[in-house]
């Protein structure tokens, strides 16, 4: 296990590489992030759980959520797949959105990107992440 | 910090030369000859790496044309810290979770193969 478990590096002019490894396969860290009743175990803080989430896991399609907050308020998300390659790669976009699924423009571009091991980048780790930062965005909007 | 400042020094953090770079001028000024001295690179090649951190503030340069020692300016590097500190600390949050979600999700597909019955 690294110390700390997870890291932030700089990659770009707004790009932060979080990186963390998990000791587990990654074919079940990719379906718990792609499958519906695992990233609701996740996903959201203990305050602003997941409930109500739907998965169309294919490139061009969405995954949608409402967070719950601890005062019943609501609060949307949804990321739009770009690329799949199960259990080694995902990257989709990542914004918060409206009931419909909308975007609530937040001033940028934010997408995560999911790595296995091996794909693309031989030092990669287990599983790692990137975020394009939005320009001048607030990172406390990732958890709302 | 303005976006634009954040934005050039992300850029800056960017390489690992320059990175190490910093990491040295946190013990103290330093020489170009001295801070080259680690890399297999040549003076040129660190100069370039100099203005680019000298241009994101991240840096000062002494004015003695001779002796320009390097110092670290602590406040952009600090200002971006904070940034990054804050975002690594959501994802090793939400990380946290799945790391438990993943352990479970172990944990109960080795009983599940050891007990057939259920």
């Amino acid at each position: 296990m690294i110390n700390p478990k997870t890291t932030a590096t700089p990659a770009g002019e707004r790009e932060l590489l979080i990186e963390r490894e998990f000791a587990a396969p990654r074919e079940l860290v990719f379906k718990a992030w792609t499958e519906r009743d695992r990233l609701m175990q996740w996903w959201g803080p203990p305050t602003w759980p997941i409930d109500y989430c739907t998965v169309d896991l294919r490139v061009g399609g969405a995954w949608h959520y409402r967070m719950r907050g601890p005062a019943g308020e609501e609060g949307w998300g949804k990321g739009v797949y770009r690329e799949i390659m199960p259990s080694s790669r995902l990257v989709y976009s990542d914004y918060f959105s409206d009931e419909d699924g909308t975007e609530i423009p937040s001033g940028g571009d934010r997408r995560n990107r999911f790595r296995g091991p091996g794909w693309d980048d031989p030092g990669a780790k287990q599983d790692d992440l990137r975020e394009r930062r939005a320009q001048g965005a607030d990172p406390g909007h990732g958890r709302r | 910090m303005t976006a634009d400042q954040l934005s050039l020094t992300f850029s800056a953090l960017a390489d690992p030369t320059r990175r190490a770079i910093l990491a040295r001028l946190a013990g103290g000024e330093a020489s170009v000859t001295e801070l080259a001295a680690p890399f297999t690179m040549t003076l040129p090649a660190i100069s370039k790496h100099l203005k680019v951190l000298e241009r994101a503030k991240l840096i000062s340069r002494g004015r003695d044309a001779q002796w320009r020692p390097c110092r670290l300016r602590a406040e952009p590097l600090q200002d971006a810290e904070e940034w990054i500190e804050r975002y690594r600390l959501l994802w090793e949050e939400r990380f946290d979770r799945l790391d438990d979600y993943l352990s479970e999700a172990q944990a109960r597909g080795a009983k599940s193969q050891e007990d057939h019955h259920d």
